[in-house]
């Protein structure tokens, strides 16, 4: 392992990496406070970017703007009471509160440290679980390949906030549009509508730019820019002299990373979910519960020590199984095999030095987002203020440029205006987009290992489905998708009787 | 039947529709190449169906919840929102569709850099910008950043009109 990390060191310190960690934290600082910018649209829209460079420089790029958009959602959400990202939600309870006492920087400086403590711990967490994880899936076959697949579409559309049935036909239809191109075995082209350019399927980045950027611009100019003031004047203190009251809270930051990690880990949870759980278990343990929602120094690190610590957690499934956690994740899949890389054990191994490079730039990404985030939040107000009418058409440039550069065709930026408008769809009927992303990134390896089972067993359909319930893997996987399922019913029921009562 | 009833059956038939489409497509293939999409398709049909049934007859305290609420006042003020908000996301795309098709024919038609600054003036400007100097600073750097950004630096060949610009 200390080898490993050696070649992931000595790949990280090249002058391209860590610009490529730069440029990402940067990116991803500047898109998670601006409101409306998702960081899966920030991650799609900049993987053409990451095209060309090498992997590790490229992944580099992509995991800074996830940790950093994760991160910096919190600097709106405190000093403007809007959070960036859904990630920052329970920071602005206390947050903003803390930041209308004239306290700002105060906020700011606890949710950055928080943040970043939180984000290391859950790397760390990903370097010691990732590589025994990525080993045990050596011991999948075929079916169980097939079953992972089902098993990541089942649980995002069960836990789709009680939408299962839309989240499940969204799972679908992903995998539907896989199917899109040559059969992985047979080599028939299927639904090319005699198109060349769809012989290879539908192009993953340039489906997920379309799906994550045309509906959030729709969005954006759909709705009318509320005129933000700042609560307060940021105040002279040094940033740095709040990282003793952070470290102060090791009990608090320990516990919520560990919350953190755990959300993580499991797919569809997301780190939202992450935030709120942590601010309630601190708000429990507090000998202060009263001061929660008025600027409790304990929520915030809370919720931002989660929020960040969710993002290792995620990568944990991401880089052993190939299942996503959230979409984001998804989308960073997506990157991974742009650049040739197949999660599992071989990422381990024989890609060790991109693999360990990638978890360092992690480590380096959590570090660098601490200088850039606090520097970014004195001007944060005006930047956030770049009107809907500049913004929007920049972003759809970018979209349109950046599907083009894949491939150097304007075919695929045509695929990535269908996607948007399939994107548009769905959030104009409230259907969740994150089974279609996780239907379309599993559905090659769905079918693929489906074809492989079906033919080791001459076509036998009976044959395969005794190895379903016979094997023991297999076996633990199907009770994770019935659960999955149940999980969806019992909380499609919970939200009837609300509705009811 | 309620505005999110009507919403949920159009996209009940959309869907249904879509696995039927696709049902009749991949009965054209050969079996062997499209078992994978015909099951998934019929999953999605069922589904559809499913979804049908559960949105026409919700629990009957809902129902009745949502009768009396009909009569009332403030819900029709919320169904005349939400038909609001509706038409302004269906204007919004029908927009944005039309503008990024147009921006895409434009590449086609002239070149890279007379399509994006034609493009990012008339989006600007249609969505409310009118300092013309704003324009043209933005439009000429968004421009030159995306040029420099793609072309340049990644090396990407620029896309070729058939009007050759230069």
């Amino acid at each position: 392992m200390i080898d490993n990390l050696l070649l992931g060191f000595s790949a990280l310190m090249t002058p391209m990496a860590l610009l490529a960690v730069f440029a990402g934290v940067t990116g991803g600082v500047i898109i998670g406070s601006l409101p409306g910018l998702t960081s899966t649209m920030g991650v799609a829209l900049l993987i053409p970017l990451t095209f060309s460079m090498p992997p590790e420089a490229g992944l580099a790029m992509l995991g800074g703007i996830y940790l950093a958009s994760t991160y910096s959602g919190s600097i709106s959400a405190i000093l403007l009471n809007i959070p960036g990202t859904p990630a920052a939600v329970a920071t602005l309870l206390d947050g903003h509160p803390m930041s209308q006492k004239g306290q700002s920087m105060r906020a700011l400086a606890l949710a950055t440290f928080g943040s970043s403590i939180g984000g290391i711990l859950s790397v760390i967490a990903l370097f010691l679980i990732a590589p025994p994880l990525a080993d045990f899936s050596l011991k999948f076959g075929s079916p169980e390949y097939f079953l992972l697949a089902i098993f990541g579409i089942t649980v995002i559309a069960s836990l789709s906030a009680g939408a299962m049935i839309k989240g499940l036909i969204a799972g679908l239809f992903g995998l539907l549009l896989s199917t899109i191109g040559a059969h992985p075995v047979t080599g028939d082209v299927r639904f090319s509508f005699g198109s060349p350019i769809l012989y290879d399927g539908i192009p993953m980045v340039v489906s997920l730019i379309g799906l994550y950027s045309i509906p959030e611009v729709i969005a954006m100019i759909s709705r009318k820019q509320v005129k933000i003031e700042e609560s307060s004047k940021t105040p002279p203190r040094s940033a740095l002299s709040f990282l003793p009251e952070a470290l102060a809270q090791r009990v608090n930051i320990l516990r919520s990373s560990l919350i953190g990690i755990i959300v993580g880990i499991i797919p569809g949870v997301g780190c939202s979910v992450g935030g709120f759980l942590s601010y309630d278990a601190a708000k429990r343990a507090s000998r202060e519960p009263q001061a929660f929602g008025k600027g409790s120094p304990e929520g915030i690190i809370a919720s931002e020590t989660a929020n960040n610590a969710v993002t290792g957690g995620t990568l944990i499934p991401l880089l052993t199984l190939g299942i996503p956690g959230n979409p984001v994740t998804a989308v960073l899949l997506g990157g991974l095999m742009i650049h040739g890389l197949r999660p599992g054990a071989d990422l381990f191994t024989l890609n060790a030095e991109i693999t360990y490079g990638f978890i360092l730039s992690l480590l380096v990404a959590n570090l660098l987002f601490v200088p850039i985030g606090l520097f970014f939040a004195r001007y944060c107000a005006k930047v956030i203020q770049i009107p809907t009418a500049i913004l929007a058409p920049c972003i759809l440039a970018l979209a349109v440029i950046g599907s083009y550069s894949i491939r150097s065709s304007l075919e695929d930026s045509l695929i990535m205006l269908f996607m948007g408008v399939v994107g548009f769809i769905m959030t104009f009927f409230a259907v969740p987009r994150a089974p279609l992303v996780l239907g379309l990134v599993l559905g090659t390896l769905a079918e693929s290992e489906l074809a492989r089972s079906l033919a080791l067993v001459q076509g036998d359909v009976l044959a395969f489905a005794t190895q379903l319930v016979t094997r023991p893997i297999c076996i633990v996987l199907l009770i994770l998708c019935a659960y999955a399922l149940y999980q969806g019913i019992v909380q499609h029921r919970r939200n009837s009787n609300l509705l009811d009562t | 039947m309620r505005l999110d009833q009507k919403r949920e059956s159009l996209f009940c038939g959309l869907a249904f529709l879509t696995a039927a489409a696709l049902i009749l497509a991949s009965l054209g293939y050969d079996i062997e190449s499209a078992y994978f999409p015909l099951l998934l398709s019929l999953l999605m049909g069922v589904l559809a169906i499913a979804l049908f049934v559960q949105t026409l007859m919700p629990h009957s305290k809902e129902t009745a919840k949502a009768q009396t609420e009909a009569a009332d006042q403030s819900d029709r003020d919320q169904n005349d929102k939400d038909r609001a908000v509706m038409r302004d996301q269906l204007i919004g795309f029908f927009k944005i569709f039309v503008a990024v098709l147009a921006y895409i024919a434009g590449i086609q038609l002239t070149n890279y850099t007379v399509a994006t600054l034609a493009f990012l003036i008339l989006m600007m400007g249609m969505l409310g910008t009118h300092k013309v100097l704003h324009l043209a600073l933005v439009a000429a750097g968004m421009t030159a950043l995306l040029s420099y950004l793609f072309f340049t630096f990644l090396g990407v060949t620029p896309p070729e009109g058939l009007m050759a610009f230069g």
